[in-house]
């Protein structure tokens, strides 16, 4: 799955930034920082978590990266950097997902993306 | 609540003293400091528990905890969001250290092998935390 074509940057960061709206939507409400986890350490809130991330935050994700591979030519080399911390992350968690790793190797999501997105629609 | 300094909240400590107090193979509960409980059993020898709140338990927590804990019994992470990786599971069954979640904890804690406890499924497979 390549992606969609886009014309310009501004378009390119606006669909990863609609993906990651949903996604954080996802990890706020079911993630292991989610309210439940913190009143409740059992809860089986961690089972939609999984099934969540599962079926809409690693595909967004896959959705994100080749997309911006597609349209990589609107990109300097900075927000291409930026982009491969993001691209590093999405693949370690989707790795992490069918198997733990030690957590050091496991880059959370940078912040640093989602500015670029955000300043950029600014 | 997984943080990343791995130490657990107040609340999730109270959680599990409260919760491992009502279980049917215990007799009391000593918080020995720094996270480090001892469950008196009936009938059975006491465990040493490291509590923790890692996201993932790493091999290097495990060899951590053992290091600092000589007569550690078992490293438990509390939020069923955690797990542990399969490297830190074998290596703490090898030495005798059980690898598990709070949930699996209660389940060991009938065992006198209490390390090697695995929880099977309705089908009977066994149920690890590998994934994250």
């Amino acid at each position: 799955m390549a992606g969609p074509q886009f014309t310009d940057a501004k378009s390119l960061f606006a669909f990863a930034e609609k993906l990651l709206i949903e996604n954080r939507a996802i990890h706020q409400k079911y993630g292991p920082e989610c309210a439940a986890a913190a009143t409740n350490p059992l809860s089986e809130g961690a089972i939609l978590w999984s099934l969540r991330k599962c079926e809409t935050i690693l595909p967004n994700n896959e959705k994100i990266v080749n997309t911006f591979a597609r349209n990589h030519d609107y990109l300097s080399a900075e927000q291409w950097k930026t982009f491969v911390e993001f691209r590093e992350h999405a693949l370690a968690l989707k790795r992490n997902t069918y198997e733990r790793m030690d957590r050091e190797i496991v880059p959370r999501f940078p912040q640093s993306f989602q500015e670029m997105l955000v300043s950029y629609a600014k | 609540m997984p943080n990343n300094s791995g130490i657990p909240s107040w609340k999730s400590i109270q959680f599990f003293e409260n919760a491992i107090a009502t279980h049917n193979a215990v007799e009391s509960v000593t918080n020995r400091g720094e996270n480090v409980f001892i469950i008196n059993r009936k009938g059975h020898a006491p465990v040493v528990v490291y509590l923790t709140d890692v996201y993932t338990v790493g091999i290097a927590d495990v060899i951590d905890a053992m290091t600092r804990i000589p007569d550690l019994g078992c490293v438990v992470t509390i939020s069923n969001w955690n797990g542990y990786t399969q490297a830190a599971k074998d290596h703490g069954v090898q030495n005798h250290v059980g690898v598990f979640l709070f949930a699996e904890l209660m389940g060991a804690l009938n065992r006198d092998d209490f390390w090697a406890y695995v929880k099977h499924d309705d089908d009977g497979n066994p149920v690890y935390h590998y994934r994250g």
